[in-house]
C-alpha cells in the first residue's frame, strides 16, 4: 500500500468551499453511507498527469445534478438541458481536480473535465489504487468523490 | 467597456458573465476555447480580457501569449483551477496580468478588476 497524500479531510474542506462558494449550499459527511449510483450514473473525471499523476472523479446523483446546475444558471430546474447538467457537473469536478493538484507534488497538468453517463462501463486506470474517498450529502442528495493515485517517482 | 470572456464551460461562462453583469460591465463578448478568443479580440474594441486555462485547441495561456502579441496594454486576467506559484509565474511571463483562482466570489473579480478597469 503506497502512502496516500490527499486526507479525507483534505477532501472535504475542498469540496465544501467549491458547493458553499458556486452554489451556496452546505455539505455533510454520509459517515459510512455507501453511495447507491442512480439510473443516470452520471460520473465526471479529471485526471492529473506529472510528478503525480491520477484520477479525480465525482459521483453525483441526476437529481443532484439538475439542482446545482439550476443554481449555478440561475434559471429553472425544468429549463435545463442535458447538456447544461453535463457541463455543470463537469466543472465541479475540475474545480475538485484542480483543488487536489494543489495538494500534491507538482509540476503536473490538469486535463479537460469529461462526463460519462449510465452505469454500464467499467474505468480502468492501470497502476493506480483508491487514494481517498469521500461519501458526502448536499441538498439530501448523496455523492462522493474518489480520488484515483497512480505510482509516481514521488514515492 | 468590452470585455471578452473565454471560457470553454458554457457553466463558467454564465456565472463570470452575471458576475460581470452585477459589476456593471454589460459589453461581454464569449469564446469557447483559446482559437475563438484570439479571433475575438482581433474583432477589435477589446479592453479587458478574461481567460480560462485549460480549453480545447489553443489553451488559455496561449491565446494570452497571442494577444498579448497584439497588444501591449489590454489587461489580462487569468480565471483557472491551476493556484500553483509556478503555474502563476508560467501566466505572468506568458504576459497575464494577474489571477483569479476557481472557485471565485464576485467580490473577488471586483478586485482583480479594479485594478485595471472601470465598467463604463
Amino acid at each position: 500500500m503506497q502512502a496516500t497524500l490527499i486526507s479525507q479531510e483534505q477532501l472535504y474542506e475542498l469540496v465544501e468551499t467549491i458547493w458553499g462558494s458556486m452554489l451556496s449550499l452546505p455539505v455533510a459527511p454520509a459517515g459510512g453511507d455507501f453511495f447507491v449510483r442512480d439510473a443516470a450514473g452520471l460520473t465526471a473525471s479529471v485526471q492529473i498527469t506529472g510528478a503525480w499523476h491520477g484520477c479525480v472523479l465525482l459521483l453525483p446523483t441526476e437529481s443532484f445534478a439538475r439542482r446545482a446546475t439550476a443554481i449555478m444558471l440561475d434559471q429553472p430546474e425544468a429549463e435545463l438541458q442535458q447538456v447544461d447538467l453535463l457541463d455543470a457537473v463537469a466543472e465541479l469536478c475540475n474545480m475538485i481536480g484542480g483543488g487536489v493538484k494543489s495538494l500534491v507534488p507538482g509540476p503536473s497538468t490538469l486535463s479537460l473535465p469529461s462526463v460519462m453517463q449510465g452505469t454500464q462501463f467499467a474505468l480502468r486506470m492501470p497502476k493506480t489504487h483508491l487514494a481517498a474517498q469521500l461519501a458526502f450529502t448536499c441538498d439530501s442528495q448523496p455523492m462522493e468523490v474518489r480520488v484515483l493515485e497512480g505510482a509516481t517517482a514521488a514515492h | 467597456m468590452k470585455v471578452l470572456l473565454a471560457d470553454d464551460s458554457a457553466t463558467m461562462r454564465t456565472i463570470i458573465r452575471r458576475s460581470l453583469e452585477a459589476l456593471g460591465f454589460t459589453g461581454t463578448v464569449e469564446a469557447a476555447d483559446g482559437v475563438q478568443a484570439v479571433e475575438r479580440f482581433k474583432e477589435g474594441g477589446v479592453d479587458l480580457v478574461l481567460t480560462d486555462w485549460n480549453m480545447p485547441g489553443k489553451t488559455g495561456l496561449e491565446a494570452a501569449r497571442d494577444i498579448r502579441a497584439l497588444d501591449k496594454n489590454v489587461p489580462i486576467v487569468m480565471i483557472t483551477t491551476e493556484a500553483e506559484k509556478a503555474r502563476v509565474l508560467e501566466a505572468i511571463q506568458a504576459g497575464v496580468s494577474d489571477y483569479l483562482v476557481k472557485p471565485f466570489t464576485t467580490e473577488a473579480l471586483q478586485k482583480k478588476l479594479e485594478r485595471f478597469v472601470q465598467p463604463a
